[in-house]
């Protein structure tokens, strides 16, 4: 891993409007955001100020109205969008609200996906799944499916899916609001003990401030912007 | 390249098991009925010229000019055979008579019966070939042969003493228009549309059965010289007797265009085929259309992480086909045994390879038309759908 910069993802001046009928929504007014290699960032705010249409336009999953976004040393508007879609399957791992674990794929085979549309052979794909599900904790459950499995173990599957090609950049979308308190800490853990190496960067898009503190910095939303930056406590949180 | 992807697409099309089944099935049962029909209709045109190939040796058929097919037996002038046999090109030409009579057993019991007269110096044009006795048989006084299922079936319900029906065997008699005729050989034929029995007897023989009546040639079957143009002997022969001359495939052809236009054969299969093809497109469809609807969030999760529209192309391709293949298997293995299981009835089922082709081609458009259906909304699909909850 080459190290030039400490910025994963750099947002200038990002704006985003939907139309729907005659109404127009600013979803995003000028955002300018970084997030630096190795971080947890959290992204919060109120409900409808624009974090999903921001993850999605970092992830290169929505274009931007104006402004511009790279992640690492790729602006995303230079890249035509078949290479959009290979570029966010290399380098980028999601998890989202909704788990959204293909319901007749067994954990392994769910794991396994991103590793088989990055090409890797089929095979070690399933090593690599197996190997990354022992990690999160479920070594035992490879072959269940999503319905055989607690919310908490789908999550953990889910955090397996997102880092087993080792990507550059995690997004997770609300990850621990469908959870009890004490299994979302438990993602949490998981999240940054897994997450945060090799200077990967996490962002972490939340309403929960039960787990505020898991975050390196904090940037709070509001109405398409970005109203304030913080850095967070985590001295008393081991990694 | 893309094979890593197919495992995947067939856990996802396996895991949907109400709708995988619903698939298969409305496959099965389409490409079935579809086979079925489609036998049936080749079953029963074929036996609409029976006649024809019973008599294989001809190579052209001469009759009443009138006549629209084979069995519209309009009989002409004996003197035709000797102006026949001077046209050029005509190696040579035998008379054959045909007539439905009815056929009294020993018992009393009637069963109408197609009656052919065959030359009684050559008994050319006679049936495909002997199960019992020999053709040479007919020379015998009163001879008849008759054939082997015939025999069996009609003739053995007919037949009934005490009860049991017995079938007709070489060496009884029976009557024709109340003359005695002796069964000296059963023939294998091939079964004619209503299966009537078919009775070989002498061409003279034949005129006796018959009730009185002014002409008794029905047709004249002609063999030509090697090498010599059919059409045009057919040609001559019309230009110099005025009547209809016909190449044995042209009759063929008459026959089928006659009984394609005149009878429900095409119609009722044609419907039952259709039937078919509806009813497998309405499951299959339907079914493979609710799976992809079904699935459509999680074919966002596959783009969101990376996949290509490509790649959701081909694992959508490949779950079709692979519906696609296990219900034309399944369809035209369920055809082919109540072929083998129908065999010995009355009921005629012909699959032809065009009948395979035409199912195969009937299974492969109603999946890629599911699949188009599909594939659009996949491609369509916003990414950003995933984060929805
Ligand atoms: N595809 C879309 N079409 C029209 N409007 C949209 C679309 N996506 C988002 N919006 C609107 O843009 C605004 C920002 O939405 P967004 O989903 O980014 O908010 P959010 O911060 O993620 O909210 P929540 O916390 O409820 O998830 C909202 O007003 C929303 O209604
Ligand atoms: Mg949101």
């Amino acid at each position: 891993m080459q190290v030039q910069d400490h910025t994963a993802v750099r947002c200038r001046g990002l704006s985003k409007s939907f139309h729907t009928g005659d109404t127009v929504i600013r979803a995003l007014r000028g955002i300018d955001l970084e997030v630096r290699a190795g971080e947890l960032l959290m992204l919060v705010g109120p409900s409808g100020c624009g974090k999903t249409t921001l993850i999605s336009v970092i992830t290169g999953i929505l274009n931007q109205d104006s402004g511009e976004c790279r992640l690492f040393d790729q602006k995303w508007s230079d890249l035509p969008e078949g290479a959009k879609t290979f570029y966010r399957g290399r380098h980028i791992g999601f998890v989202f609200q909704a788990f959204n674990l293909i319901p007749a794929l067994s954990a392994a085979e769910n794991v396994a996906v991103p590793l088989l549309i990055n090409r890797v052979p089929r095979r070690e794909a399933f090593q690599r799944a197996c190997a990354m599900l022992e990690r999160v904790g479920l070594g035992m459950r490879l072959h269940d499916v999503p319905s055989q499995l607690s919310g908490g173990q789908q999550q953990r599957v889910a955090i397996a899916r997102a880092l087993v090609h080792e990507p550059k950049l995690v997004v997770c979308d609300e990850p621990t609001s469908a959870l009890d308190a004490d299994i979302g800490r438990d993602v949490m853990d998981l999240l940054r003990s897994l997450g945060r190496t090799g200077g990967r960067a996490l962002i972490v898009v939340t309403h929960d401030s039960r787990i505020f503190h898991y975050a390196d910095r904090i940037a709070r939303m509001d109405d398409g912007r970005i109203s304030e930056i913080v850095d967070s406590n985590v001295g008393g949180l081991g990694s | 390249m893309r094979v890593v992807m197919r495992s995947i697409s067939f856990s996802m099309l396996v895991g949907e098991k109400g709708k995988y089944f619903a698939m298969i099935f409305g496959l099965s049962f389409s490409s079935l009925l579809m086979a079925l029909s489609a036998a049936l209709f080749v079953g029963m045109m074929t036996r609409t010229v029976s006649t024809i190939r019973n008599a294989g040796i001809a190579d052209i058929w001469v009759m009443d000019p009138k006549a629209l097919f084979v069995d519209d037996v309009k009989n002409i002038q004996d003197t035709e055979l000797y102006r026949v046999r001077s046209v050029a090109g005509v190696k040579w030409a035998v008379p054959m008579s045909y007539a439905m009579l009815k056929a009294r057993l020993s018992n009393g019991a009637f069963q109408n019966s197609l009656v052919l007269g065959l030359d009684d110096a050559t008994l050319a044009g006679g049936p495909p070939s002997m199960v019992q006795g020999s053709l040479a048989d007919l020379r015998q006084t009163d001879a008849v042969i008759v054939d082997a299922e015939g025999a069996q079936r009609r003739f053995g319900i007919t037949a009934a003493e005490n009860g049991k029906p017995r079938p007709l065997r070489v060496g009884d008699s029976m009557e024709l228009n109340d003359h005695r005729a002796i069964v000296v050989g059963l023939a294998k034929v091939e079964r004619s549309l209503l299966s009537q029995p078919v009775i070989y007897t002498t061409y003279s023989r034949a005129l006796g059965f018959s009730p009185a009546e002014r002409n008794t040639l029905s047709y004249v079957l002609v063999k030509t010289a090697p090498g010599v143009d059919l059409s045009a002997v057919c040609r001559r022969i019309r230009e110099q007797t005025g009547l209809g001359a016909y190449t044995r495939a042209e009759l063929i052809r008459r026959t089928l265009v006659y009984y394609f236009r005149n009878t429900a054969i095409p119609l009722s299969t044609g419907l039952a085929a259709l039937l078919g093809l509806i009813v497998g497109t309405a499951v299959s469809g339907q079914a493979f259309y609710s799976f992809t609807q079904d699935n459509l969030r999680y074919f966002g999760v596959l783009k969101a992480m990376g996949a290509s529209n490509f790649t959701l192309l081909l694992m959508i391709v490949m779950q079709a086909a692979v519906v696609g293949l296990i219900g034309y298997g399944i369809g035209i293995g369920a055809s082919a045994l109540c072929e083998y299981l129908m065999r010995n009835t009355l009921v005629s089922l012909e699959t032809t390879w065009q009948i395979l082709a035409g199912s195969a081609a009937a299974v492969l458009l109603i999946c890629a038309g599911s699949a188009a259906i599909s594939v659009r909304k996949v491609l369509d699909l916003e990414p950003a759908i995933v984060f929805r909850s």
